[in-house]
């Protein structure tokens, strides 16, 4: 690249500066704290934080007391202190003393014995009070080394120690405030109401569950329409003249709808990966999906489509139709009326089918609420899960449930029977044995 | 089946519903009754006092119901259906000095606390849970009994050298555990990938879909044994954790006893002998 001459200079310059640094790093290096580093436990601010503080000593540092400086607008009033101490992965037994001075927010740790050097220590602060506003802030640690022979105990300090968080969102502030609220704690008082629908936790979950939810939608709708076609593909080959053809699509709906649909994405994540072949996670999920629907929309399609009486087919040929004339012009249409139903019930299970993707780490619904569920210890986030998959389930299941009312009274004129409930009984004027079949192992699926 | 039975037309629509509400107070009534009958044995029993036959409050009489997230080897796994390790010989060795027999049950890690604090299922929690401050807000811990840390394990051959590489990355980890809060603190820019179990999360990490797991020491150090998944310890994380078994706050005798009869199998060498047994080698 550049002129050979230069660059010698240039190597010979760095070389001269990475001197300079190395022999500085010795000078400070060699009798301070490695690894130091600072981390809290919250992203948002204004609220009782814990601050973790790990470094190492070094080779002559019998450590007798360390102070944390808190920045202004930090309030470690409240503050308690853990200390962990470790020599390798070894715990060390410890007692120490902690205190407080509020004025100037320095927390201090005093060793009742001096900590061996080359100790790992673990100090957590908790109970610090954050200011609201997010940014990244800096703690000044300093460590007292305990004297030895001639020299008098000496101050050292940690810069440079930094850590962040964010300001908090709007329903974070909303969870705050009912924290004070008079009702909010008579409410809470009551286990079962304060273990499921935690006012505080609702509000939390609400904007965090959303995103899931858009993923499940997004999964079934993506692969639903798939599942359509391939349904429509394996029915016409199930029902093919052609024996090996008739096999194989019995193979495939037998198969997918003999096994469990857990089973089925784990050997897509899991199986599939582990031998090399490997697709994005979202597409992965939309093609077990698809996959698995077609085998039951093939059975729900097939069991439509045989439906129609044998006369129309005749009928049709007497017309001078071909059979896939008088499939795309007589029965198609007939069947997609009467499948309709059971096809929006297939979408119902799939919907709800999503949740186990939570399994191999997909971020849906299921998976949201159970980190929210994980963190927080409290199961409100499973009723606004519960929420939001009903959201989508109650007006489909109403729609099942009108479309088979009017289905039966075309057909027969009659008023059919309190349809909403029974939507996987029997369907009306579908409920030959193939239908039966079809609903009695969705639900067991 | 009732509801179909009714629904078979021969009571009128009124009558109906009548049937409906009776059949359902019929069972709130007798899932209450039958709780309340449960509480009622559990609180006569507990009139003793610092002597030695103090009667413990457990949900079921002479039994020491266990939750533990049986898929974290050494600590406690299933074999077949029987769930064996350190935790559950502990625990048998507690419940053998406390006169009650021990049952454990399976239930995932994250839902432990929760299930204890509902109550009804089980009366402790041996899981390899680490004595947290945020944990003892919730429920009550025994002493510790174990010294664990923390591990990253990454496919074999990897070189690591800090968190930082982890940026951008998938770092799985067991839901609700100690590694999920290291990781969620000391790693910054890397999207974590929550899984049930430590198994489940390594078989991820075998299959590609995460880079890392964050997991305690011990057990990754039993999982990565002798099988070759292809994968290694790349960083041991000095935690200096301890685990504690879990108690509801409602049971301080339950907590008093088990902590009693800790002490006495390390001081008799029964835990020494568990310890060995487990870990191959004794405690120091």
């Amino acid at each position: 690249m550049g002129h050979p001459n230069r660059r010698r200079t240039l190597r010979l310059f760095s070389l001269a500066i990475a001197g300079i640094v190395l022999t500085c790093a010795f000078a400070t290096q060699a009798i301070a704290m490695t690894g130091a580093k600072v981390t809290v436990d919250r992203d948002t601010g204004g609220q009782l934080t814990r601050f973790t503080f790990a470094a190492t000593s070094g080779q002559d540092e019998p450590v007798t007391r360390i102070d944390f400086l808190f920045p202004e607008g930090f309030d470690p009033a409240d503050a308690k202190v853990d200390v962990t101490l470790l020599e390798g992965l070894k715990r060390l037994s410890t007692s120490f003393e902690q205190s407080i001075d509020p004025q100037t927010g320095v927390v201090s740790v005093m060793f009742d014995a001096p900590v061996p050097p080359k100790s790992n220590y673990l100090i957590q602060v908790r109970d610090v009070m954050t200011p609201i506003a997010g940014g990244t802030y800096e703690l000044p640690v300093q460590y007292t080394v305990e004297a030895s022979g001639t020299s008098s105990p000496e101050v050292r300090s940690v810069s440079g120690l930094t850590f962040k968080y964010n300001t908090p969102p709007r329903e974070e502030v909303i969870s705050r405030w009912l924290d004070s609220q008079a009702w909010v704690k008579m409410w809470n008082s009551v286990k079962v109401l304060d273990l499921f629908l935690k006012p505080q936790q609702f509000v939390r979950a609400v904007p965090l569950l959303f995103a899931g939810w858009l993923m499940s939608l997004s999964l079934v709708l993506s692969a639903f329409p798939i599942s359509i076609m391939g349904g429509l593909g394996t029915a016409f080959m199930k029902m093919s003249k052609v024996p090996p053809v008739r096999w194989l699509a019995s193979i495939y709906i037998n198969v997918i709808r003999g096994t469990p649909l857990f089973l089925q994405i784990f050997v897509v994540f899991i199986g599939l990966r582990t031998t090399g072949l490997r697709f994005p996670d979202y597409l992965s999920a939309v093609v077990v999906l698809a996959f698995n629907s077609s085998a039951y929309l093939a059975e729900i399609f097939r069991a439509g489509i045989q439906s129609i009486s044998k006369g129309q087919f005749e009928a049709a040929s007497s017309l001078g139709m071909t059979y896939w004339q008088a499939m795309r012009y007589v029965i198609i249409p007939q069947t997609v009326r009467r499948v309709l139903p059971t096809m929006t019930s297939e979408f119902i299970l799939l919907f709800k089918d999503t949740a186990l993707f939570a399994a191999v780490g997909i971020f849906e619904l299921m998976l949201r609420s159970q980190n929210f569920v994980a963190r927080s210890g409290n199961l409100t986030a499973y009723v606004v899960a519960a929420l939001y998959y009903l959201i989508i389930t109650i007006p489909l299941i109403n729609l099942v449930g009108r479309l088979e009312y009017k289905l039966a009274q075309s057909e027969h004129g009659v008023t059919a029977p309190t349809g909403k409930r029974r939507a996987r009984g029997g369907v009306g004027p579908l409920s030959g044995p193939d239908f039966d079949a079809t609903a009695a192992k969705h639900e067991s699926r | 089946m009732s509801v179909a039975f009714i629904e078979g037309g021969f009571m009128s629509k009124g009558k109906k519903w009548v049937a409906l509400v009776l059949a359902v107070a019929l069972v709130l009534a007798v899932a209450l009754t039958g709780c309340a009958s449960k509480t009622d044995t559990g609180t006569s029993d507990t009139t003793g006092n610092t002597t030695k036959t103090v009667t413990l409050k457990t949900i079921e009489p002479g039994k020491l119901l266990v939750g533990s997230d049986t898929a974290f080897p050494p600590f406690e796994s299933m074999n077949g259906n029987v769930a064996e390790g350190f935790d559950v010989d502990l625990m048998k060795a507690i419940g053998e000095k406390l006169g009650l027999e021990v049952t454990f049950k399976t239930e995932i890690f994250d839902t432990l606390i929760p299930t204890l604090k509902a109550g009804g299922k089980f009366d402790v929690i041996a899981s390899g849970m680490t004595i947290k401050p945020d944990r003892q807000l919730e429920i009550d811990f025994s002493d510790p009994y174990y010294d664990s840390n923390q591990s990253l394990v990454m496919k074999k051959g990897t070189t690591y050298t800090g968190p930082e590489q982890l940026s951008g990355k998938k770092v799985g980890v067991q839901s609700g555990t100690t590694g999920e809060a290291w990781a969620k603190e000391n790693v910054t820019g890397a999207t974590l990938v929550p899984f049930k179990n430590a198994t489940d999360a390594f078989a991820a990490l075998q299959a590609g879909n995460v880079d890392a797991v964050v997991n305690d020491l011990p057990v990754s150090t039993e999982l990565l044994k002798d099988d070759d998944r292809g994968l290694a310890i790349v960083a041991q994380i000095p935690t200096g954790e301890q685990y504690g078994f879990g108690v509801s706050k409602d049971n301080p005798d339950l907590t008093a006893a088990i902590n009693k009869a800790l002490a006495e199998i390390k001081s008799d060498g029964t835990y020494n002998d568990i310890y060995q047994k487990w870990f191959g080698i004794l405690p120091e």
